[in-house]
């Protein structure tokens, strides 16, 4: 089953929610995390299924917005929703 | 064996290498037998390290699995950059960071190796990873800063060959990565990039850019629900079959004009410690840019490479590849990210018998 983020990403200034944004994640202790990338919705949304537990890196990136990097710890099977502002 | 009526398996009862395939819905269904790769397949499980041996020579082998590349009918190849050994010639890289070895975390080798097999699967390749063969693969183990290179000539050979991906999954959601022409339809990349377990299995479509550089698309796009990948992926999900192809269109002969890649099955002392590239289209970067980079490879197992080549998320698919007499020959289509090394899976022979059926059957 493996552990899920849902997150949704807004525009700090005027609170919409940013299409188009690309969500990289990475970790340094899951070696089965595959290279691709999410791109977000028109509401700003994405989801990540089938995560193993650990600490993982998420890099966010939009166009006209300063790169955004966060940490997050992932518990087994945890369901996870986080919100971004850019 | 049908299922939902968009697919059909070729042979339920062999999950390794029977290729699969997805035309979308309402299209004709892909039926093809790969009898020969699954004979292959099954030698190889039984024998993986015989083909190192047999290989033991230190020189390069007899290829009969090599495909020639194609550098294409376009006029402005004129700015092709020359090739620095088995490397693409990069100006403003330092070459000789590929030279070095890196052994800061050699008293946490036994553990790291203990770890990186035992999550990719494979406890025969342990045992060799304990070799003195298999602790030389394992000199170098920290992937040090991000020094990758973006490729602004993305209209020149072979930059023009590689793709960037966007895939609409049958779950609605929106990924990127990459792939790479290996003829005039044919897109090599990941298999999860065409098929993703946890999001709808095939691919809703996806959208084949070709040397994209930011929001200019030299060539346009083409949009496509045809794709490839084997059972061993898309029924067992194993890494080591993490491997696929998008057909283009038979309107967007792509290869034709932008050329691609030639392809081979290497021998295990052929690819170990081999100086490869890899480009693709990194989703930290920014949008539909390619960066290149280049290490050797560090680990070489029965279906995987090793590197520490730098990437990030959208460039599965992208292709690690040599140069050999001026020709690309992608030896591996990159897959996973890991601070022990970054992967591809490797071409094979049955990996290379699927390329090549690929290949020849959409011209």
């Amino acid at each position: 089953m493996g552990a899920v983020i849902k997150g949704k990403i807004i525009d700090h200034l005027y609170q919409k929610p940013i299409e188009e944004a690309v969500i990289t994640m990475s970790s340094s202790t899951v070696s089965r995390l595959v290279d691709i990338a999410q791109v977000t919705n028109e509401m700003g949304d994405f989801i990540w299924k089938d995560l193993a537990p650990g600490p993982y890196q998420i890099i966010v990136v939009a166009e006209g917005y300063k790169t955004k990097e966060l940490q997050v710890n992932l518990k087994l099977n945890e369901e996870q929703d986080i919100f971004i502002e850019m | 064996m049908k299922k939902n009526g968009i697919y059909e398996d070729q042979n339920s009862n062999e999950t390794d290498v029977i290729e699969e395939s997805f035309e979308g819905s309402g299209t004709s269904i892909e039926f093809d037998e790969f009898e020969d790769a699954l004979l292959e397949e099954t030698e190889e499980l039984a024998s993986d390290y015989l083909e190192v041996s047999s290989n033991n020579n230190g020189e390069g082998q007899d290829f009969e699995d090599l495909e020639v590349p194609f550098e294409g009918n376009e006029t402005t190849n004129e700015g092709t950059l020359a090739e620095e050994g088995t490397l693409e010639k990069v100006s403003g890289y330092d070459y000789s960071i590929v030279e070095e070895q890196e052994s800061e975390e050699e008293d946490n080798e036994d553990q790291l190796l203990d770890a990186y097999y035992a999550e990719f699967g494979d406890p025969t390749v342990a045992k060799i990873m304990s070799s003195e063969s298999g602790k030389k693969m394992m000199q170098e183990v920290v992937i040090g800063k991000d020094d990758r290179k973006q490729i602004k000539g993305t209209t020149k050979y072979p930059w023009r060959a590689i793709c960037s991906l966007r895939i609409k999954a049958k779950d609605g959601t929106s990924w990127i990565g990459t792939g790479f022409l290996i003829g005039p339809r044919t897109v090599i990349t990941a298999g999860h990039v065409v098929y993703m377990h946890k999001h709808g299995g095939w691919a809703k479509s996806i959208e084949v850019i070709p040397g994209r550089h930011g929001s200019k698309k030299p060539y346009g796009s083409c949009k496509t629900s045809h794709f490839h990948s084997v059972k061993g992926w898309t029924k067992s999900k194993k890494r080591s079959h993490d491997y696929g192809a998008i057909i283009l269109p038979k309107n967007c002969k792509y290869g034709n004009k932008v050329g691609y890649f030639g392809y081979g099955n290497y021998g295990f002392f052929d690819l170990l410690g081999l100086k490869v590239n890899l480009s693709g289209y990194p989703g930290d970067k920014p949008a539909g840019t390619q960066w290149w980079h280049a290490r050797k490879i560090k680990a070489v197992t029965s279906r995987t490479l090793v590197y520490n080549i730098d990437t990030a998320g959208g460039q599965s698919g992208s292709p690690v590849w040599r140069i050999k007499n001026g020709k690309r020959y992608a030896v591996g289509i990159h897959t996973n990210g890991f601070s022990l090394g970054n992967s591809a899976t490797r071409i094979t022979k049955p990996v290379f018998k699927n390329l090549k059926n690929w290949k020849n059957k959409y011209k």
